[in-house]
């Protein structure tokens, strides 16, 4: 995919894998491309500026938490109040914005199939 | 270190204290959480898949320094502006301006010039402005290089106020002593013994660097032949047969304070070498100083805090 598309989507996209239920980073990567049959394929340098840049923005929280299997803590985010309102108003403008997307291609694609 | 480790030091080169451990540990439990995932697949390999995954440590290092250390260093600079801009404020000089003898040296490599102070003259004028001076050398170092072991010749200038003594010293490195030989400066790789019997000078850097260990205030004032107010005492470095450049004694000053400010996040030289940052931070000092050719007169004023 364009990366270009990854980047200007990408808080919304972690925001969205968040959301449910606390995770790590690690796993963020993994749900993303799971969900995304690949799709979504975050490039090393990606995530955790990404992921910090949410925190200080207070959109998500982070915490060491100490797992059952022992070992180091592995640090946790979880979407905070504002991060819902973010997500929610992010959502709308995309799906604003693929609407008008839609119709504008569909529209294309009509006229197409009609001139031949 | 092991291979965890080592990629762990990879991944955060660049970044500084507190913020470095929080990022060593979050990237260590994130990778031994996955390690423990694939070896419950069965995976035999599974540090080397689990690093594999996070891809090449170097790339997550320049994201983490772009968000992390970046803004700092832009932080800074901006404050080295607001800071030219900010300290107009009247400044009274109390004591009439002393003369240091400085000599200048254009760079084969470009159009600037280096700055040298005369050791001696600087200490002639700095006790003629009423700071006491120690010229005992300083004691030898054990365990050092060989040069260490002998005594180094130092001046030490006790300023009032000051946090600690202003000590000036022919040791190589960065207070490189540098010796008049037949009209041109050069390198002096075996200084003196005498800093003073002899025409040894510093480079203009290394005596800001030196002040600014005192602790006390240092302003430039002045756009031709600015002046060095350190404290209550003024310092002329430049003469009328040689005018010291005003834009590189601002930038001087402008240039070491952000360094200064990048080094406590630890990233200075990471800056360099991952985003060539070295060359922005330098037109951007000089820009500045251009700036503030364009103030009127009264305003040519800098505080290095």
């Amino acid at each position: 995919m364009n990366p270009n598309l990854l980047k200007g989507n990408l808080d919304l996209i972690l925001l969205a894998i968040i959301e449910p239920e606390p995770i790590y980073g690690g796993e963020i990567t993994r749900e993303a491309s799971e969900r995304t049959n690949g799709y979504f394929d975050f490039k090393e340098g990606t995530l955790y500026p990404a992921l910090h840049r949410l925190e200080k923005s207070g959109f998500i929280r982070g915490s060491f938490q100490y797992l059952p299997r022992g070992g180091s803590p592995v640090k946790f985010y979880e979407i905070t109040e504002s991060g819902q309102r973010e997500l929610s108003a992010k959502r709308k403008e995309h799906q604003a914005f693929g609407s008008a997307m839609n119709s504008l291609l569909g529209d294309s694609l009509g006229s197409l199939l009609r001139k031949t | 270190m092991n291979r965890l480790e080592q990629y762990i030091a990879q991944a955060t080169k660049g970044l500084y204290g507190k913020k470095k451990l929080e990022i060593q540990a979050e990237l260590r439990g994130s990778i031994e959480a996955r390690i423990w995932q694939l070896e419950l697949q069965g995976n035999q390999n599974a540090l080397e898949t689990a690093l594999l995954e996070m891809g090449d440590a170097r790339n997550i290092s320049v994201g983490l320094i772009k968000e992390h250390l970046m803004p700092n260093v832009l932080k800074n600079a901006v404050l080295v502006g607001i800071f030219a801009i900010a300290s107009i404020s009247a400044l009274t000089s109390s004591q009439a301006q002393i003369q240091v003898e400085t000599v200048g040296q254009s760079l084969s490599t470009d159009k600037m010039s280096m700055y040298y102070l005369r050791f001696s003259s600087i200490k002639e004028n700095l006790e003629a402005a009423g700071i006491s001076v120690d010229d005992t050398p300083l004691a030898p170092v054990e365990n050092s290089v060989a040069y260490s072991l002998a005594t180094k010749p130092s001046l030490r200038f006790r300023f009032p106020d000051a946090k600690q003594d202003l000590v000036l010293q022919t040791a190589p490195g960065f207070d490189s002593p540098w010796k008049a030989d037949a009209g041109e400066l050069v390198f002096d790789p075996k200084p003196s013994a005498s800093i003073t019997n002899d025409r040894v000078y510093m480079n203009l850097w290394s005596f800001l660097h030196q002040l600014k260990k005192t602790g006390l205030p240092i302003n430039v004032e002045g756009w031709r032949n600015p002046s060095l107010k350190v404290g209550k005492t003024t310092l002329q470095i430049g003469s009328e047969k040689l005018l010291v450049t005003p834009w590189q004694l601002y930038s001087s000053i402008a240039s070491q304070a952000v360094q200064e400010g990048v080094s406590e996040f630890g990233g200075w030289l990471m800056v360099m070498e991952y985003m060539g940052y070295e060359i922005m931070l330098f037109v951007l000092m000089h820009l500045l100083a251009r700036f503030m050719q364009l103030l009127p007169q009264s305003m040519h004023r800098i505080q290095w805090v």
